[in-house]
Order: C-alpha cells, then structure tokens, then sequence
C-alpha cells in the first residue's frame, strides 16, 4: 500500500509525489516518534534557501546564468538595432561599428543562453533538444544574426556594406522578436512563461532568489557592454595600425 | 564608457561574483522528499522535519488502493 503526496506550503508552493509513502505492518508507533532530533534542529536554522520544486531539483539554479545570458543577449541586439537605425539617419560610421560590434557580443550570450539552456532541458525535460517552438525560434533567430555576421564579411566597400548591414540588422531584430516572443506564445511550449506555463515568479514567494536574479541579470548585461567596448576598441586599433 | 570606469567595472565584477556563488551555493530548501523517503517512513518525521511545512501548509495523503477498488480515501492533515 502506498501514498501519494500534496503539499501546499509557502515555500516550495504546490507539490505532487507520486507514492511518497509506502505502508509497511512491521512499523508500530514506537519506531515513529524515535526521530533524530539534530535533524530537527539543522533544519530550523535554514533561513535563506530556494524552492525545491519537483523535477527542477538543484537545476534552479540555471535560473541566474540561462535567464540573465537572454537578458544580456536581448539587450545587446536592441543596442544593435537601435545604433544601425542611428547609422542610416545620420551616416556615422562609429554608429554602424557599434551595431556590429554589439551584435558579435550579443551572439556570444545567445549561444551561452542557448547550451545553459539545452543543460537545464537535458535535466528537466529529458533531452537537450525539443521539437519547441521557443528553441527552434531562438536558434533561427540565432541563425539569422549569423547571416549578419557573413553578409558583412562578404561585401568590401565600408559605406555600402555599413547599409546593407543596417538595414539587414532591423530585419533580423524584427524576425528574432517574432520568434522568440510571439510565436512561442501563440502555440504549445514547454518552455516557463510560454505557452500558457507559468514562469518561475510564481515559485518564488519569500524573494530569495530575487536576491541573486537580478543582480545576475544587471551584471551579465553590464558584462556585455563592458565587452562590446572592448571590441569597438580593438576595432579602432585595427583601423589605426592599417590606415595609419 | 566601461574601459576607463573602474567603479562600473568593479559593479561589474561585484554582481557577477554575488550572483555566482549565491546561486551556487545557497541550499535548496528543506526537501520533502527525503523526508519521505527516509528509511523510517512516518508521517511524524516529515512534519518534523519541515518545520517550514508545519508552520503553515495543507498536505493531502491519498492512498493508492488497486484500480478495481475506486474509492480511494483521502486522508488530509493540516498542520495549522
């Protein structure tokens, strides 16, 4: 005989067992009450800790590198597209340097987002890759910001390729924002806050993980422009020593 | 911007390194399942033992009787 299990508790929020407990005749009621009390007393000391939610386990923790890469990702790509649209209202060639700059970053935290998150699904979900609408937008998402990267290598003339670029660079961020915002949420994901799945805000109820969440994500982001003026910086060096 | 600003860069570091080892290593918290799976399955140890549960929480036991006895019975504990 055995039970299944539901707790309801503040911290972990709802939870399932399937055959938590299993009755056993040779147990009395003598051999229940002889609990170890120095668990007891480990246990009241917790004072800061995360969910334990069912199938997540320790991979909650993914939440503060697979989540803030995407923030940090995102935020590049609008950088990006911000600076290719000042590019074609103004002709500055800094402007297109900065998109394109931004956008190697911003590639760099997309494929960091995107094995983060192919470790979290191998762990939860079962494989690494799923037949998602969320993952196979991010990685044509991903794929288009690649034909960026060839398009540009692939044309000589500095003011003609920092056009074609530009205007390339807007379509892209178009395409990206489709995939990886609306079409997840019109049809069936599995990913967490897509699909009708509620995201991890509602795991969290006493804020620890904020604690940690959001410093991640500002300081992935402050990372990445951190790195995007380290490579405009190389960039102009390379343009001094040949031009000099 | 960031290349000459060393109070960004050390905000930088200072997140990253706090997001780093909290999200590392803080625990999970206390874990039901052990509890339950604990070589001396009780109900008495795993109230005991989750006094975050014990505080405040609902559980619902429902006992698994073989499929051809339907009415299966739910036993519930509230811990309030």
């Amino acid at each position: 005989m055995s039970f299944d299990l539901i707790a309801q508790n503040p911290k972990d929020g709802q939870m399932f067992y399937f055959s938590a407990f299993t009755a056993d005749t040779s147990y009395n009621q003598q051999s229940w009450i002889s609990v170890d009390k120095s668990i007891l007393k480990e246990s009241k000391e917790f004072k800061w800790s995360f969910p334990n939610r069912n199938i997540l386990r320790e991979s909650i923790r993914n939440l503060f590198f697979h989540v803030p890469m995407w923030f940090a990702m995102m935020f590049m790509l609008i950088y990006s597209a911000f600076f290719s649209i000042k590019y074609l209202s103004s002709g500055n060639i800094l402007h297109d340097e900065k998109a394109n700059n931004a956008v190697k970053v911003g590639m760099f935290f997309g494929t960091m987002g995107i094995l983060t998150g192919m470790i979290w699904a191998k762990h939860t979900w079962g494989a690494y890759w799923t037949d998602d609408p969320k993952l196979n937008g991010a990685a044509i998402g991903m794929l288009s910001y690649l034909a960026y990267l060839i398009l540009r290598n692939g044309i000589d003339d500095e003011i003609k390729k920092a056009k074609i670029a530009a205007v390339y660079n807007i379509f892209a961020f178009t395409i990206y924002i489709i995939f990886i915002y609306i079409l997840p949420r019109i049809n069936a994901s599995l990913h967490p806050g897509n699909g009708g799945n509620p995201g991890f805000n509602i795991y969290e109820q006493d804020n620890t993980m904020r604690i940690f969440f959001y410093p991640a994500v500002i300081g992935w982001i402050m990372t990445s422009l951190w790195l995007k003026d380290m490579l405009l910086w190389i960039t102009f060096r390379k343009k001094e020593c040949l031009n000099p | 911007m960031f290349l000459k600003n060393k109070f960004l860069q050390a905000l930088t570091v200072i997140f990253i390194i706090h997001s780093i080892v909290g999200g590392l290593f803080l625990p999970l918290s206390p874990n039901i399942e052990n509890a339950a799976y604990s070589k001396q399955d009780s109900l008495l140890i795993f109230n005991l033992y989750t006094p975050k549960i014990k505080e405040k929480s609902d559980i619902f036991l429902y006992l698994n009787l073989p499929k051809e006895k339907k009415n299966n019975k739910t036993y519930n504990y509230s811990s309030n």
